[in-house]
């Protein structure tokens, strides 16, 4: 019966009974978007904060340069650009990474026995019960040039003098990684897990070697997977500040760090953080579209 | 190992054994499946034939024993180089494949050309009466025709022996019915030996050329159809294969052709003596129902008893007979038979074994 509750069986309670819902929705996700999109095309206020005059400075701001008086004429103002270039790059990075790592996790975890499948999951869940800003702190007090890594690498005798890796991109990379391998291998496992195995048979029936079977068979069928997981990694490391500010420094600059500092003090300038986090959403909201088109299409072969 | 090297075995297993931990899902099985055979392992769940079935197509490694493919050893062959294809119990067709790239699989994974793959392909669907679904995909398909779609894919790489894991069980009656004259058919037409599993006994008693009988991973039986019914080894078989009454009897007195065992206190059967019996051994009466006669009651039979159950099942009537020493018996009746007497329950009734079918059973 799951799933097939009908529509009439709630009578006159369906509205009352969904109120908390479009409430959740209304306060957490509407209010905030729309008044995210009204800030972006406002004036800037110099102590932080808006004038309401509508404007469109800050759009003009992330594209153009007209000089430090704005009376130049304008020209691309790269600055931005590739601020929001380098973090999908970094995101892309940061997918690739969780998804080469995170899948064969997940095929090892789903292959499991049962009841050692829920050890291994309760393992790759439990750094999840720290907070994220705890975690990444204590991550750059690993790595830095005189922390417990390099000082064990030393001791080892791998190395001479220290590896520098705070500051980097590969700390930013080891960050965002750290932060969000269990969103690639939970979706990944839950696909894996109800893959019928006796396909796999069935290929190797057919002469197909072991990597034929991964690519031709399992790789098909927990696609749906692999998608979800890699837009759960991609999206949140696009817009992430915690890793690239405390990791990565004033060099791996990303468009997370980039918002925060708009809304943080008085050097802010709300409408320009406003309206890079429009863009930012934009972005999201194409890559989500992509996945969209490519489901409905999957669902029309079905 | 001799056997493996005669040109008409396809497959010979030598005291194969196979453990699961503890379990013992194998014990000391051996048998030799003949070219161009149907070949049919039967049995209840979980007595080993599908074990045997996937130790032959390579999914499960052997504990102990031998296990020889046309003379060559294929014991540590995996299971992507062996020459055997199988049809499996739920067809495990590739879902997000056509129907026609699921049969061109193997054809493809083998190496062969397009044009080939394209052209043996077609003649596969062609066999199994689905050339107008190639497109399709195996969702889109009845469980018949998904049944069909395996079996096509399974024979398209032409393989040494096909193996088919109870291929017919997600099927309806009738549908199983027709299937099963199907697969004979194409059996016979393509020339590959049949290694087949199932649990149903009709099933192996209509298909197949020769039939092992298996229970508890031992391989109590193996010889056609006929013999298994007719001559069953041990009370398992007497019992699994069709209807038995097992009477527990001792042997009186007999020879090396023909015994004498005990009935009941005053009455006792002569019959063949099969399996060697010798006086004073003690086992199991095998009578089938079919071979027992009723009559009326005193009409020339010194074994008489009461009716005690009627089982009206369309063809026949199976009468369950209450001797008077409280022994019962089951009597197949055929409801064309015009001369049968028409009984109820509770009446007294006559009732005439043909002995000679018959068989005592030490195990």
């Amino acid at each position: 019966m799951s799933g097939l509750v009908e529509k009439s069986s709630f009578g006159g309670l369906r509205k009352p009974l969904l109120l908390p819902a479009w409430v959740m929705i209304g306060f957490f996700l509407i209010i905030p978007v729309l008044t995210m999109l009204v800030y972006s095309f406002l004036t800037k206020e110099f102590r932080g904060g808006v004038l309401w005059e509508f404007s469109l400075a800050a759009y003009d701001q992330f594209f153009f340069d007209r000089g430090l008086f704005g009376d130049e004429p304008p020209k691309i103002e790269w600055t931005y650009i590739n601020i929001f270039w380098r973090s999908i790059v970094q995101a892309s990075v940061a997918t690739i990474i969780c998804l080469v790592i995170g899948f064969p996790t997940a095929y090892f975890i789903a292959t499991r026995s049962p009841k050692t499948r829920n050890i291994w999951l309760f393992l790759i869940t439990v750094p999840y019960w720290v907070n994220l800003l705890i975690r990444t702190v204590s991550m750059k007090f690993l790595i830095r040039d005189t922390g417990p890594l390099n000082h064990w690498l030393m001791q080892v005798g791998l190395i001479d003098s220290p590896i520098h890796m705070i500051n980097t991109n590969f700390a930013v990379q080891l960050g965002l990684f750290y932060s969000y391998l269990p969103f690639m291998v939970l979706p990944i496992y839950a696909s894996v897990e109800r893959y019928n195995f006796s396909l796999s048979e069935a290929s190797a029936d057919l002469y197909a070697g072991r990597w034929t079977t991964l690519r031709r068979i399992v790789l098909p069928a927990v696609k749906p997977g692999i998608i979800a997981g890699c837009i759960l990694v991609f999206v949140p490391s696009l817009g992430a500040f915690l890793a690239p500010d405390l990791l990565g420094g004033a060099k791996n600059f990303m468009i997370g760090t980039l918002i925060e500092e708009q809304f943080k003090g008085a050097a802010g300038n709300w409408p320009f953080g406003a309206a890079a986090s429009m863009l930012l959403l934009s972005l999201v909201l194409v890559v989500l579209l992509f996945y969209a088109r490519s489901q409905s299409k999957q669902a029309l072969h079905h | 190992m001799t056997q493996g090297k005669q040109a008409n075995v396809a497959v010979a297993a030598n005291s194969l054994f196979k453990n699961y931990g503890s379990v013992e899902a194998l014990k000391d099985v051996s048998l030799s499946i003949n070219d161009n055979e149907f070949f049919t392992l039967l049995g209840p769940s979980g007595c080993g034939k599908t074990t045997l079935l996937r130790i032959i197509a390579g999914f499960e490694a052997i504990t102990a024993g031998t296990l020889f493919l046309h003379g060559k050893n294929i014991a540590d062959l995996p299971a992507n180089k062996r020459p055997v294809n199988t049809v499996f119990q739920s067809y495990s067709l590739f879902p997000h494949m056509t129907v026609a790239d699921n049969v061109g699989f193997g054809l493809e994974m083998q190496g062969k050309d397009k044009k080939q793959i394209k052209r043996r392909t077609a003649e596969m669907l062609e066999l199994v009466q689905l050339g107008s679904y190639a497109d399709r995909k195996p969702s889109q398909l009845s469980g018949g025709q998904q049944q069909r779609v395996a079996l096509a894919r399974a024979l398209a790489p032409q393989p040494e022996v096909l193996l088919l894991d109870e291929p017919l069980s997600a099927l309806d009656l009738k549908l199983r019915k027709a299937m099963r004259i199907e697969l004979q058919q194409i059996q016979e037409n393509a020339g590959i030996t049949f290694i087949f599993v199932t649990h149903d006994q009709e099933e192996a008693l209509t298909m197949s050329d020769r039939i092992a009988v298996m229970s508890q991973g031992e391989l109590q039986q193996l010889g056609t159809a006929t013999d298994i019914y007719q001559e069953p080894k041990n009370k398992f078989v007497a019992d699994f294969i069709g209807e038995s009454n097992l009477v527990a009897t001792t042997v009186l007195s007999g020879d090396s052709t023909s015994i004498q065992c005990k009935l009941t206190d005053r009455i006792s059967i002569i019959m063949p003596n099969a399996q060697g019996a010798a006086r004073g051994d003690q086992g199991q009466l095998c009578i089938r129902p079919e071979r027992i006669r009723l009559s009326n009651a005193g009409e020339s039979s010194n074994l008489e008893g009461v009716v005690d159950g009627i089982m009206y099942l369309g063809t026949d009537t199976q009468v369950i007979v209450k001797l008077d020493d409280r022994q019962t018996l089951g009597v197949r009746t055929q409801n064309a038979d015009n001369d049968r007497p028409i009984v109820e329950v509770g009446q007294r009734v006559g009732l005439h074994i043909d002995e000679s079918s018959c068989r005592f059973l030490a195990v």
